[in-house]
């Protein structure tokens, strides 16, 4: 099995179970919409962010390395340290002592406990990734995805236990369209799945359980935040309100031309 | 002598082929645009709101939700209504994809390097600072990702760059003799 994966384009996206939900108690969260920490105040981007402000430091994730500067002045950020990644790294995500980048050849984590020099910490090889990662404490959920730039692949939804930094496990595997960002709101999980947003139960982390899907033609990433859902598509953004059970109720559509 | 001859022969017919290809053979590829900082710190500016046009990522910071125009900028709303999000104005960023906001100073990338614009005032944003040293090193060698994808082929053809031209500001789209340099993607 694991081999076989080896030459599956991936997305990557794990998504922190308190990140993004409004009655998060994690201190070091950077998902709620203007999060005031020791750090200042800071905004939240999607699951295909290669941007991340996490611990007073800015880390961008160029397409083969990470560079980290320091925020001290926010005016004027410090290049700390640039690290080789290897190439095809798509996006970067980033919760309490840790950051987690997307790269064609799988997940990797760094450990930012020293925030101006993050310190690699483990990765997840047994798939090849391609976009978003975003993560959470104790599980990330990972989107697979066929087609451009993604080439021979899967489309999957892999769920990875990361409670050990050090050694990531896959513990569940579920057949998708094709996935490509997400976003969690507590219990629930929504993926933009070929055109659909499709919400999933996460009250047992390991199974997720789709509950129903919404159609938007070309989503592709979502931000969730303050029991809202912000989705962005090919023609446009939608936001949407949630409900207790996690149903979406459109509020308002920004059209492109 | 009679093998310097077929040598000298052998080398018009060479650099004759080289010619006939490179004026005869026409692409589609990217040419840098060259500038300098001040160029890039005037790049950058607030103007009225525009309507989308390629729809890229999207950041979230207190009340205002911003929208990246793929390579262009971004779309500043007033979201503190969400079912009536209303645009404030567009912030011109050649070359960007993505931001991050601190503290009012927004971190944007753009192909040739970082900048921090300074957005307490939205009608009046700054540039205060933009590196490039460090961040530069990638794409001083080759058109940015972002960019390239906007050519729909597998082989990317882009005019090689000269440092000795300046900073690359942006890249164009342009028909143009067969460069060497190019890109698999």
């Amino acid at each position: 099995m694991k081999i076989r994966m080896k030459n599956i384009i991936t997305i990557l996206c794990l998504v922190l179970a308190f990140g993004c939900s409004e009655d998060s108690v994690s201190p070091t969260s950077s998902e709620s919409s203007a999060s005031q920490s020791s750090g200042g105040t800071t905004g939240t981007g999607g699951s295909l962010a290669r941007f991340t402000i996490a611990k007073n430091h800015l880390y961008v994730a160029t397409e083969s390395q990470l560079f980290t500067y320091s925020l001290e002045n926010a005016s004027d950020p410090q290049f700390q340290n640039s690290i080789q990644l290897g190439n095809g790294v798509e996006t970067i995500f980033s919760l309490g002592d840790y950051i987690y980048l997307g790269t064609q050849n799988g997940m990797l984590i760094y450990d930012i406990t020293n925030a101006s020099s993050p310190q690699y910490t483990s990765a997840y090889f047994h798939v090849t990734s391609c976009d978003p990662v975003v993560a959470n404490e104790n599980y990330a959920y990972v989107t697979l995805r066929d087609g451009q730039p993604c080439r021979n692949g899967q489309n999957r939804l892999d769920v990875i236990d990361i409670s050990n930094k050090r050694f990531p496990v896959e513990v569940n595997s579920l057949q998708m369209e094709n996935p490509i960002g997400l976003g969690l709101n507590g219990n629930q999980l929504y993926v933009s799945d070929n055109g659909k947003i499709k919400q999933f139960d996460v009250s047992n982390p390991t199974i997720p359980l789709v509950i129903r899907e919404t159609e938007l033609i070309g989503v592709f990433d979502v931000i969730v935040a303050n029991n809202k859902l912000i989705a962005v598509h090919p023609n446009g953004v939608n936001q949407y309100s949630i409900a207790n059970n996690g149903a979406l109720t459109l509020l308002s559509t920004i059209e492109k031309d | 002598m009679k093998n310097i001859f077929y040598l000298g022969i052998a080398a018009i017919l060479l650099s004759t082929a080289c010619t006939d290809q490179e004026t005869t053979e026409k692409v589609v590829g990217l040419k840098p645009v060259y500038g300098t900082i001040d160029d890039i710190s005037t790049s950058i500016k607030t103007g009225p709101s525009k309507s989308l046009k390629q729809v890229g990522k999207i950041y979230v910071y207190g009340d205002k939700l911003l929208i990246n125009e793929v390579n262009k900028g971004v779309h500043i709303y007033d979201n503190s209504d969400p079912s009536n999000p209303q645009a404030i104005n567009f912030i011109s960023i050649p070359g960007n994809v993505d931001v991050a906001i601190k503290d009012n100073y927004m971190y944007a990338d753009m192909g040739v390097g970082l900048i921090t614009i300074d957005i307490n005032d939205l009608n009046d944003v700054k540039v205060t600072s933009f590196e490039q040293e460090h961040i530069n090193i990638e794409n001083t060698k080759r058109p940015p990702p972002a960019v390239t994808s906007l050519i729909v082929s597998n082989k990317v053809y882009f005019e090689c760059p000269d440092a000795s031209k300046g900073l690359i500001l942006s890249w164009e789209i342009e028909e143009m003799p067969k460069p060497e340099c190019y890109i698999n993607q």
